[in-house]
Formats: structure tokens, C-alpha cells, sequence
């Protein structure tokens, strides 16, 4: 279980990664290697060089301004979950990091790293999309700012270009009385989730404005879908009105049947854990925390 | 920028334990590799070889990271701790005490990896952080306790360093 053999490039800007890659056919930028060099290791991965981003200037940084934050792409996710466990408005933020592999991962594991490699099941793209994020791309003809919707695309295929890098990702900041929360269910602690489900409540005057749930585990990248218009204005969220907002989702389903769970399973999962956390994340909202 | 081709040696200097060791190494050596057939440092188990099984598990900068995870020629100057250096310190005779007397080790496979997470995480505990234990051991893979007696050693450590967790 050893790589097979690479060119191993360490460029010191953006500029430098940019023009490797639109010369070099089949290289691959090396983040956190918490999957790709996995995936080298069992060989299902032979790139023929390899790019490193460790010491690369400007990719690290987590800032906040206009709004948002924005995360630098080698952010680590321990660090991203440390920091965003003493925001309350981002409540299923820290949670769902916690779902990502072990602290031993995580601590290499980057933020960037786990969105470009967009595994249908994988959790950031899913909260990425439940807090309508936005990506930041550098390539030969400029940076370019990318809708989280439109960027995930199939199975490990985003819209990335050949010759582009994401350089950060941006996390608009909800109002301060939101609530979140993130809930998966795997076989294993820290496994592939076989489905994971992230709700994001705004209220304002004990009234719901706005949210949205997604899932992934379920389809060929994460689904999402805002409250629904109808249950604006409400002061509560009911039973029945969970299941309004959820059964809008279930349409947007397309999950895999396979040795881990059934299609069956996983919309039965979807269901579960969605009426779950649209209530905790509406308890939270209102600053209580379950 | 520097480019080393895939067959080249390349000189790299990687600081282990407090000590700086130089070495000639090909792209594709992974740290874990490194530290046991260059600097024979075998206390660093290799396993699974895919981040899962936790045996390789290390410090770098002071964080609990997969050696297998991690290029030799991509470390850097990146601080690195191997279970070696940690028997060096004098709290680790408490710490061997502990998982010898709760029987946290039985074939001794997977102790290396688990006993640098606990160091770490306890580290963190008596810094009042709190700690969840569930986490720090779902990254490693122990056969032999059912991970039972690696908590009873958790707690009492936690007894004798006044950590604020419960394990």
C-alpha cells in the first residue's frame, strides 16, 4: 500500500499552481491528502505529479467582512469546527464538521480539500449549500465567484476547470437569531455517511423569515430546499408542518441502493432525521439549546 | 517553484522528537515509512495504510495526525512527535502505569497510535477544554480491549492530572 510513483512540484504562488496546471497533463494539488493520498496508497489514484499547497501564501487565512466568512481553502477543519463552534447563528456548522472522519483527520483534513472532492455523501458541500456559500476559483483568465448549486455537479465532478484552484470559500452569516443542526447516521463513527441531513432556521419577532434543508448521502451531490413560502410568518413549527417542508425535498432524492443501505432505508433515514433537526434547529433559533 | 522528478533522491531535513535528521528520500515516501525504515523509529505502527486504523497516528505541530496520510517530502518544518518522544517525557511512566494496570493493551498493535490521541486529548482536558472521548477513540481500531480499558486508564489519568472531562 505505497503510491505509485510521482513528480512532486511545490510552487510558491497561485500564479505558479495556475500554470502548472494548464501544462501539466494529470497533476493533482495535494491539500490535506486525508483521501486523495488514501486513494493514492490503494492505488485507485495515479496521478502523474503532484502539487503541494502547504507553504503556499494566501490560501490559509479564515476572515470576516461584508457579511461573510471566508475561509481560506488549506483551513484546516479542526480548526474551521473550533472556530465555528462559538457561533450560534451557525449551528449546524460545527456539528456537521464533527461528523468528518476522527480529530486525527480532521486536523489535516482541509475545508478546501473535502469541497473540490465533492463525495455525494461528504458534509461540507452539504453545509456549504444549507448556508448558500459561495466559492472563490483562480484561473488563467481571473477569479471567478461561484454559487455553491452550481458548483457541485455529479459524484466527485464540480465545476472546476482543468487549470483552476479554489482558493477560499465564502459563508454568508445568518441573522443572529438562526439556529441550526446536522444529524447523520453511519455504520461506523466517522465513516462515509449513509445519510446526512442539515437544517439552518432564521426568526425574527418569534416568527420564522427563512431556512433550508438539505441532505446528501442521497443523490449525486447534496439536495437542498428552502421553507416554503406557506410557513413564513408561522410561530411555530409543527408536526405537520416539518413534514410540509420535508416531504418538498423527498422528490429531489435519487439515492443509491447498495451494500450499505437500501434506497428504502435512506429515504426512511431522510425522513427521521429531518423532522429531528428542523426541531432542534427551531428550539435553537429561539436560544434554547437541546 | 521546484520541481523533483518521481525517480530523483531529494534531500529533506525533518525535525522528529526535537532532533533535526537529513535524508535523501523519493517523493513517494510516506512519513510513517520514513520514520521506521529511515530513522528506525518502529514504535509508529503501520496498519491499514488508508487513515482508517489509527496505528500510524503521530503529532505534528502538536496536533494527532495519520503518518500514513502525510508525504516525508511535504512535512516541512512541521514539528513532529512519535510515541519515542513521548517516553522521554517524565509523565509517561504514569501513563504506562495506567494502561498496564486497567489493561488498555493487550497485543500492543494499536497502543502506540492510541496512547499519542490520549496524550494529546489530555493535554487539551487539563487545559479545561472538554474533551469528547468518544471522538479521540473512534479514530483508532483496538481488537483486543473492546476500548474499555483504555477509558479505566483514560479516568485514571484523569484522577491523578485533574482533568475536567469524564471519560
Amino acid at each position: 500500500m505505497k503510491p505509485a510513483p510521482f513528480d512532486f512540484i511545490r510552487p510558491e504562488s497561485v500564479d505558479d499552481i495556475i500554470s502548472i496546471l494548464s501544462h501539466t497533463a494529470d497533476a493533482k494539488l495535494l491539500a490535506g491528502g486525508q483521501s486523495l493520498i488514501a486513494m493514492m496508497n490503494m492505488r485507485l489514484a495515479r496521478p502523474s505529479a503532484l502539487v503541494t499547497l502547504h507553504g503556499v501564501p494566501g490560501l490559509d487565512a479564515i476572515e470576516e467582512k461584508d457579511g461573510a466568512v471566508t475561509v481560506g481553502a488549506m483551513v484546516v477543519q479542526e480548526r474551521m469546527r473550533c472556530l465555528m463552534s462559538r457561533r450560534r447563528e451557525f449551528g449546524a456548522l460545527a456539528e456537521g464538521i464533527g461528523y468528518i472522519g476522527h480529530p486525527q483527520t480532521r486536523s489535516a483534513g482541509t475545508v478546501g480539500g473535502s469541497i473540490v472532492h465533492a463525495d455525494p455523501s461528504a458534509e461540507l458541500p452539504l453545509l456549504l449549500q444549507v448556508y448558500r456559500g459561495s466559492l472563490e476559483t483562480v484561473g488563467p483568465s481571473g477569479s471567478r465567484h461561484i454559487a455553491a448549486e452550481e458548483f457541485f455537479q455529479f459524484p466527485f465532478t464540480t465545476a472546476l476547470a482543468p487549470d483552476e484552484i479554489l482558493v477560499a470559500t465564502h459563508w454568508p452569516v445568518p441573522t443572529i437569531s438562526s439556529g441550526g443542526s446536522f444529524r447523520e447516521f453511519a455504520r461506523r463513527r466517522g465513516d462515509f455517511a449513509i445519510v446526512a441531513v442539515a437544517c439552518h432556521i432564521s426568526i425574527e419577532d418569534r416568527r420564522l423569515i427563512d431556512g433550508r434543508l438539505g441532505a446528501a448521502g442521497v443523490a449525486g451531490k447534496a439536495v437542498t430546499v428552502d421553507l416554503p413560502p406557506d410557513l413564513r410568518g408561522r410561530p411555530l413549527i409543527t408536526e405537520e408542518a416539518a413534514t410540509y417542508w420535508l416531504e418538498m425535498l423527498m422528490p429531489l432524492l435519487d439515492p443509491p441502493d447498495d451494500l450499505e443501505a437500501s434506497s428504502d432505508l435512506r429515504r426512511t433515514l431522510v425522513r427521521t432525521l429531518s423532522r429531528e433537526v428542523i426541531a432542534e434547529a427551531w428550539v435553537r433559533a429561539q436560544g434554547g439549546t437541546p | 517553484m521546484t520541481r523533483y522528478a518521481k525517480d530523483q533522491r531529494v534531500p529533506v531535513t525533518l525535525a522528529v522528537n526535537g532532533h533535526e535528521y537529513r535524508r535523501w528520500i523519493e517523493p513517494r515516501l510516506l512519513l510513517s515509512d520514513f520514520l521506521r525504515d529511515e530513522l528506525g523509529l518502529t514504535g509508529t505502527h503501520v496498519g491499514c495504510e488508508h487513515g482508517v486504523c489509527g496505528a500510524c497516528t503521530i503529532l505534528f505541530n502538536g496536533a494527532p495526525v495519520r503518518s500514513c496520510l502525510k508525504l516525508a517530502i511535504d512535512v516541512g518544518d512541521g514539528q513532529i512527535t512519535t510515541i519515542e518522544g513521548l517516553v522521554k517525557d517524565d509523565e509517561f511512566d504514569a501513563f504506562r502505569q495506567a494502561f498496564s494496570q486497567n489493561h488498555a493493551l493487550q497485543c500492543g498493535f494499536c497502543t502506540p497510535g492510541v496512547v499519542v490521541s490520549v496524550w494529546e486529548a489530555l493535554k487539551r482536558a487539563s487545559d479545561s477544554e472538554s474533551v469528547d472521548w468518544n471522538d479521540v477513540l473512534s479514530g483508532h481500531l483496538c481488537r483486543c480491549t473492546g476500548y474499555v480499558g483504555i477509558r479505566r486508564a483514560i479516568m485514571a489519568l484523569q484522577a491523578k492530572g485533574g482533568g475536567k472531562t469524564e471519560a
